[in-house]
């Protein structure tokens, strides 16, 4: 249901950027975004943390119309968990596990009024395992191909730089699992031409 | 104008997607009414089965059945839509009644189903395990979803099981423990809970899937990794070799709500709580392989002890767990079965060859493979036509499906 969303506004954008033609000058900008996700999961643990870091890094290509074109890559907490006398079969034990994400996305946005653009990116996302139980590591990682998409709100400090906020939902395909980060905007010009 | 189209077919293949099934599971003996009645015995069973003509209820089941009896139900398989039923039944006085469902392995098409067996419609002479009854009549009404038994159904029966079929010794194997998740059968593949209602679909034999875990435990489990398609959501996702025994065991579910089991326990239930013939054994990886064979052997010998006529075959599936097996010591006398040529099946003393149905039939190399005192076993035959043609024109010694129904049906009516 949130990949037929997402993907009906990556149409939208599409097809929207191609009707419109904005005279402006080629640049290559880096957004850097830090800030706080939360996990949506359908899990039923009650000590699951769903609350942590995420951090974008995007470099994108602006060329004269309103759409741009990027990669992107970052970090994402997605979880963890601590457990004190977890029952099994196999005895009790302590267990601890935590899932974070490195994405490795292509992404397009587009400016909506000159401060706030609308960004979709598809690509995929490499997961990662970690924790224990009855003492041996759980170490292990796995790729899912995952959607984003964001809005954000910049405004110029001076020629090269803007500040401002992004709000970004993220959906994980191998999980069926989504998450909404809340993040601030460091956007950089590094060079025009 | 471009545009539009674009954006129009883009949404119309966005809305196609839809993966999710609504499958309603019919509710059998409600009022328990078979607690009421007794169990039928043995010999009662065996003078039972046979083919029968439908008639009446010809557009649930078509116009001929199969009833067999399996290990503690009565099934009955059907050449339309991959059709059957499944039944649970008991004596009352001398009527013989029988609850509940029906579906179509094609599709998730389902109902409830009932019948009865009057005592002068052959009731009495089962119950006295009379082989001579051949006036046997099941009466009965089916439904369609939810909705409450209603619609006539009668079969009548026609003949016994060919001569052929009878002496036979034809392997019906279930693939991946009897089958698919996808098939929607309200348990999990490879699943203790899926072998043990494997039979009930006519299956004598079963294939399914050897992995081992990060501390050396060989366990059953289909893909390499941890998923959606197979398992519940977990807190741990990756290779599922990539973790110790206890995690997978106490941290996974599979898609029905299962464990994972492990191999030992798998073959311990084929061996003491069922009465299939027959283990095909998917080396999934190369690192399972002496575990595998171990516990082969392990369960061979409790079988031979008990009189159990129980083949378990190491599966050889690929270049590189032929070669393992190869330098396996005493490779020779181990109950193998090669999926690869021929001259690999002579290479490793396979018992069993298993080509791809791909192939055809391949009658010539069946042949030899019979010449030399092997068997031959064909799969994944998944196709009703092809099914048919495999079984009335090929010589191989067994098929793997994922629907057995569907094989019993044709081998059953040979």
């Amino acid at each position: 249901m949130h990949l037929k969303k997402i993907l009906i506004v990556f149409v939208f954008m599409i097809c929207s950027a191609l009707a419109q033609v904005n005279d402006t000058t080629y640049s290559l900008t880096t957004e850097l975004g830090l800030g706080y996700s939360r996990y949506f999961t359908t899990m039923d643990y009650s000590d699951l943390n769903k609350n942590g870091f995420s951090g974008t890094l995007r470099v994108m290509w602006n060329p004269e119309h309103l759409l741009s074109i990027g990669l992107e890559s970052g970090y994402q907490y997605l979880y963890s968990i601590n457990v004190k006398n977890y029952d099994t079969e196999f005895g009790t034990t302590d267990f601890s596990a935590s899932m974070y994400t490195v994405p490795i996305f292509i992404v397009l946005a587009m400016k909506v009024t000159p401060n706030i653009k609308l960004t979709a990116g598809s690509g995929m996302y490499l997961l990662f395992n970690a924790g224990n139980m009855f003492g041996d590591e759980i170490k292990s990682n796995q790729i899912s191909i995952g959607l984003h998409t964001g809005i954000n709100y910049t405004v110029p400090i001076n020629n090269s730089i803007s500040l401002g906020g992004e709000l970004l939902y993220s959906y994980f395909s191998k999980m069926q699992d989504q998450t909404v980060a809340i993040q601030f905007l460091f956007v950089y010009d590094l060079f025009r031409y | 104008m471009k545009t539009i189209i674009i954006l129009c077919a883009s949404l119309l293949l966005i809305y196609s997607c839809n993966n999710e099934v609504d499958i309603t599971n019919p509710v059998v003996d409600p009022s328990n009414f078979l607690s009421e009645t007794t169990p039928l015995p043995l010999d009662s069973k065996k003078v039972m089965e046979g083919v029968y003509n439908v008639t009446e209820g010809n557009n649930l089941l078509g116009d001929q059945v199969v009833v067999k009896w399996t290990r503690d139900r009565l099934s009955i398989f059907s050449g339309k839509n991959g059709g059957y039923i499944i039944l649970d039944g008991g004596s009352l006085d001398s009527v013989l009644f029988f609850l509940g469902y029906w579906r179509y392995a094609t599709n998730t098409e389902t109902g409830v189903v009932n019948f009865y067996i009057s005592s002068g419609e052959g009731g009495k002479k089962i119950l006295n395990g009379d082989t001579t009854a051949t006036d046997i009549v099941f009466t009965g009404v089916y439904g369609n979803g939810k909705e409450s038994a209603n619609k006539t159904i009668k079969l009548q029966y026609k003949r016994p099981f060919s001569q052929a079929v009878r002496n036979g010794n034809f392997y019906i194997l279930a693939h991946r423990g009897g089958g698919r998740n996808s098939d929607y059968l309200g348990v999990s593949e490879n699943s203790i809970e899926m072998i043990n209602i494997a039979e009930r679909f006519g299956s004598t034999g079963i294939e399914i899937d050897a992995r081992l875990s990060k501390d050396g435990v060989p366990f059953i489990y289909h893909d390499s990794d941890i998923n959606l398609r197979l398992t519940q959501k977990s807190l741990i996702w990756g290779n599922i070799e990539d973790f110790t025994w206890p995690q997978i065991r106490s941290l996974i579910t599979l898609r029905n709500g299962e464990k994972i089991p492990k191999l030992l326990e798998v073959l311990s239930f084929v061996l003491h709580k069922t009465e299939l013939r027959a283990v095909w054994l998917d080396t999934k990886d190369v690192d399972v392989l002496p575990a595998e064979i171990e516990l082969q052997k392990a369960i061979m010998d409790t079988a031979m002890t008990m009189g159990r006529d129980l083949k378990i075959a190491v599966g050889i599936p690929a270049d590189d767990i032929l070669q393992a097996f190869l330098n396996y010591p005493g490779h020779e006398n181990i109950l193998s079965l090669c999926e690869l040529s021929i001259d690999n099946v002579r290479q490793a003393n396979s018992e069993i060859w298993a080509p791809r149905w791909t192939q055809g039939t391949q009658n010539s190399e069946v042949q030899q493979m019979h010449t030399e005192g092997r068997m031959a076993f064909v799969w994944t035959l998944d196709e009703p036509s092809y099914i048919e043609e495999f079984i009335n024109e090929s010589e191989f010694d067994g098929i793997l499906s994922n629907y057995p129904t569907i094989v019993s049906y044709y081998h059953y009516i040979k």
